[in-house]
């Protein structure tokens, strides 16, 4: 989105237009509060008939989690990727999402932690630093995505949370208890400088 | 209001229902609806109270106005609101309190500590099986790496079977199989992974897999167990690559079923009450904040409710309090709709009956009004035209009713006169002194005052003489302490009275006189003339004066005759159109330069009346006559005459500046025989009056303030129109 606000500053020029749209978009991320998932090492490849990201998370875990992990709750990382069209004049067109589940688990019989989802594996560690870790990389995830022209300016955003929805239903709905709210902020990347 | 209001409560009332089955039933609704409803549920709390309080200040603002109802309603409401708040907040605070030791029940540290016990034991005995498994591997494939190949088969079996493992099959590093042996009799030969097999080749390690048995259901938990096989010395000997050479040895062995269902479900049980124990603080808070939207949107339901409620109780009665005031107010036809059968509604019923009575009564009534104020009003219609005085006074002489003919002759103060004393309402109390003062005497004597008594009175006012008759009666039997005075003023009629009785005598006089009056004169002529010559000259002169002055007197007692007979005729006079102006010019043509001097002031135009000529000159004459008598004596005589056309009338006003009227005769001078002058009959006045009242004229007569006399004549014009 911020990419599309400056594209869209440097298209039209009109400072005054973006200074509104910036003082209200309500999507500033400067001003955002710090999140305990960060992205780096962005990396976007183009395949033959797709395209494929690798990245690295960077999964920052409470002690209340890591507890909770150790005492078998399975917690499931989602990762949301999108890829938008840029459009000058109206909200930008969503074309392609897809979505990756990654799934951490200490199995308490036989004191493992397990990684299931990443490249579709299942993984097993004796220790919860080394499983994280091997959480942390996402390497050639194929976005089954061949869609692109050169006429059309592309972005992809990014976003990494904990599935609440995987959660026991009185932590889902608890409004007010934000210590299970882990979560990345939405990542964008313009493809035009990618590709 | 109503509709919002119920609108509100059964939407909230399904938003708590939904609420509480979100909590209970994860598939049906997800967190977000959760979350959705829960915002849902405030938002419709936020809505219930700002209609509520909007209620409440209509409510407040109408008990400010004191619209009738209101009170009752806010004290229904205050009722209602108390009734609901007192046992639901009691209940409120027992179930979160119980809810909250419920919760906390569930985590009893003794619990805790035996799932924990239970997962211990399993984990041991799983680690005593693995460790079991790990001595039994590493023993075959130490004997294996010890044995020719050819022997190796016979070998594993045996091991196997002296060890009780189920499966035992020696992979080839490429993951091929090169020796199997199993328990069972139909064994499907198992693949090995390649991570499992490069492993392996590092060392041994355990495999503990979970899976389903699909016949029984039951949980299994196998151990499998890798181990690397090293080739014996022999083979050694023909091998370059010793690595190439190495095999896995993998042994396969199921936990007993009871040992690893126990495990799994204690592994479950404990995963479960973790989840629960993480749970705990949040399912509080959810507990507790359905429940307060419970409470909330219980309560402030029924506050909204209870508006409704209050308002349909306190309505009927609200309509009571209103039409009974407007039924004060004297408007009968109030009509309450009548709704339901209950005490109020017979209530109601009743109070329509009781209105519709007193609407036709109170009709009624006003029909008998309205006839006795048309009886009154035609009453007072015939009082105020009445000629005749009509006074109505109590006892201590208050006047209680009055017409205009009594305030005009009594000459009443301006104002209202009713309830104030008879004495005070008269200006001119010294006038009235006689008759004031006869009435009090009446009023104060219990024998007279109980019969009608009638009297006369005369009094002179503005200079004429006034006789009024007062009749004075009690007002009715039964009306104790009210008289009736009516009073006439007979004045004009007493004058009339007296006119015909002179006109009487004067005709009997000139009837009586004028017979002998020629023969008298007669007889004295004949004596003169008979008599004179046969007489001395002394004798004879006395003869001839006393003759003469028998017929002067004679001719003057013809005159005196003449005029009775002229003042006692019957009116005859014929009325014709009449130039009044060119007759006034004539007359006083008769008199211009001779006696007095004559200012003239006349329309321009001539004014015509219908009148007779002749009797009208007589009119004139006589006046300027009087008025040539009145200036006899008197220095630069003046005689003033002027014509003035009114509206309906012409005025004729002479003026002199003579020696005037006395004051002892003015009010009666145009009575017969009232004259000042010495030889005068008194009838020339007398006759002038009569003949302009014969013409429905009026004269009258008064003395200036300097001197001499103003005479105004008015005769009507109207029908010559």
């Amino acid at each position: 989105m911020m990419a599309y606000f400056m594209h869209y500053l440097k298209s039209n020029k009109n400072l005054y237009a973006a200074l509104i749209i910036f003082l209200f978009s309500g999507n500033l991320n400067a001003f955002e509060e710090e999140k305990n998932i960060k992205i780096k090492d962005f990396n976007f490849e183009k395949k033959e008939n797709s395209y494929s990201i690798s990245f690295v998370q960077q999964i920052k875990l409470s002690k209340t989690i890591r507890g909770a992990i150790n005492k078998g709750i399975p917690f499931d990382f989602k990762i949301v990727c999108k890829v938008f069209i840029i459009n000058n004049f109206w909200f930008d067109k969503k074309i392609h999402e897809v979505e990756l589940s990654n799934r951490i688990k200490y199995k308490t019989l036989k004191k493992v932690y397990e990684i299931h989802g990443v490249r579709g594996g299942k993984k097993e560690f004796d220790d919860l630093d080394e499983a994280i870790k091997r959480l942390n990389v996402i390497k050639d995830w194929d976005l089954n995505f061949n869609n692109s022209s050169k006429i059309n300016k592309y972005y992809i955003t990014l976003k990494v949370k904990l599935d609440k929805k995987k959660l026991p239903k009185p932590l889902q709905v608890n409004l007010f208890d934000k210590s299970w709210n882990i979560e990345s902020r939405k990542y964008n990347y313009l493809l035009k400088d990618l590709i | 209001m109503k509709y919002i209001i119920t609108s509100v409560a059964i939407i909230g009332i399904a938003l708590l229902i939904l609420l509480a089955k979100s909590l209970s039933n994860t598939d049906l609704i997800s967190s977000d609806t959760f979350r959705f409803l829960v915002v849902l549920s405030v938002l419709f709390v936020f809505s219930l109270i700002v209609l509520i309080t909007i209620q409440v200040f209509r409510l407040l603002q109408s008990v400010k106005k004191e619209i009738i109802g209101s009170r009752l309603t806010l004290r229904l409401v205050l009722s209602f609101g108390l009734m609901v708040l007192i046992p639901v907040s009691i209940v409120y605070l027992v179930s979160v309190n119980f809810l909250t030791k419920s919760i906390e029940s569930w985590f009893d540290v003794r619990v805790e500590s035996a799932l924990e016990g239970g997962l211990t034991l399993g984990q041991k005995t799983i680690d005593i099986l693995v460790n079991d498994i790990e001595l039994k591997g590493k023993s075959i494939a130490y004997s294996l790496s010890n044995t020719l190949p050819e022997k190796r088969q016979s070998l594993l079996i045996d091991m196997r079977e002296k060890f009780s493992i189920q499966d035992a099959i020696l992979f080839n590093k490429n993951g091929s199989i090169n020796l199997i042996s199993s328990s069972k009799e139909a064994l499907i030969p198992p693949l090995i992974d390649n991570d499992d097999i490069s492993k392996a080749s590092e060392g041994y390690f355990i495999k503990i897999e979970f899976s389903d048995n699909i016949e029984t259901g039951d949980k299994e938990i196998f151990l499998k167990a890798f181990i690397p096989v090293d080739s014996n010395k022999a083979q050694q000997k023909n091998v370059l690559d010793v690595s190439s050479q190495q095999q896995i040895l993998m042994l396969t062995q199921p936990i007993p079923p009871s040992i690893a269902n126990i495990a799994v479900s204690v592994e479950s049980v404990y995963e479960e009450y973790q989840q629960l124990t993480y749970s705990r603080n949040s399912l509080k808070v959810i507990y507790t904040l359905t429940l307060t939207l419970v409470l909330l949107l219980a309560i402030l339901s029924s506050v909204a409710i209870s508006f409704i409620l209050s308002r349909k109780f306190s309505r009927p009665l609200a309509m009571l309090a209103d039409a009974t005031k407007e039924i004060a107010k004297g408007n009968y036809k109030k009509f309450i709709p009548e709704s339901g059968k209950d005490e109020l509604g017979v209530l109601v019923k009743s109070f329509n009956s009781m209105t519709s009575q007193l609407d036709f009564a109170t009709k009624n009534a006003k029909k008998n009004r309205k006839s006795l104020e048309e009886a009154r009003s035609f009453l007072e219609i015939i009082l105020t035209n009445l000629v005749t005085a009509v006074v109505v006074i109590d006892n201590s002489k208050k006047i209680r009713l009055y017409n205009k003919s009594a305030s005009k002759m009594l000459n009443f103060k301006s104002g209202n006169a009713e309830g104030k004393l008879l004495t005070n309402a008269i200006i001119n109390k010294k006038l009235y002194e006689d008759l004031l003062k006869f009435i009090e005497e009446y009023l104060e004597n219990p024998k007279k005052n109980k019969k009608q008594i009638s009297t006369e009175f005369k009094f002179e006012l503005n200079q004429k003489e006034k006789i009024i008759i007062l009749q004075i009666s009690p007002l009715a039997e039964k009306i104790v302490g009210s008289y009736v005075l009516v009073i006439d003023d007979i004045t004009m009629v007493t004058k009339a009275q007296r006119q015909i009785a002179w006109g009487e005598v004067a005709r009997r006089l000139a009837h009586e006189i004028k017979n002998p009056l020629t023969p008298i004169q007669l007889i004295a002529e004949r004596i003169q003339h008979k008599f004179s010559k046969k007489l001395n000259k002394e004798d004879s002169g006395i003869l001839d004066k006393s003759t003469t002055t028998i017929v002067k007197q004679v001719n003057a007692l013809k005159v005196m005759v003449n005029e009775f007979s002229e003042y006692s005729r019957v009116p005859k006079i014929k009325k014709s159109k009449l130039n009044i102006k060119q007759l006034l010019e004539e007359v006083v043509n008769l008199y211009t330069n001779k006696f007095f001097l004559i200012t003239l002031s006349l329309e321009k135009n001539p004014i015509f009346v219908e009148a007779d000529e002749n009797k009208l000159r007589q009119v004139l004459i006589n006046i300027f006559d009087n008025a040539k008598d009145a200036l006899r004596n008197v220095k630069n005589p003046q005689v003033t005459v002027s014509l003035d056309l009114k509206i309906d009338k012409v005025a004729i006003v002479i003026q002199d500046n003579g020696i005037g009227i006395p004051k002892e005769i003015i009010n009666r001078i145009f009575e017969p025989y009232v004259t000042s002058k010495d030889n005068g009959t008194g009838l020339g006045l007398a006759i002038v009056n009569k003949i302009i009242e014969e013409h429905n004229g009026t004269i009258k007569i008064k003395n200036l303030v300097k001197r001499g006399v103003k005479i105004t004549i008015m005769l009507p014009t109207e029908n010559l129109k």
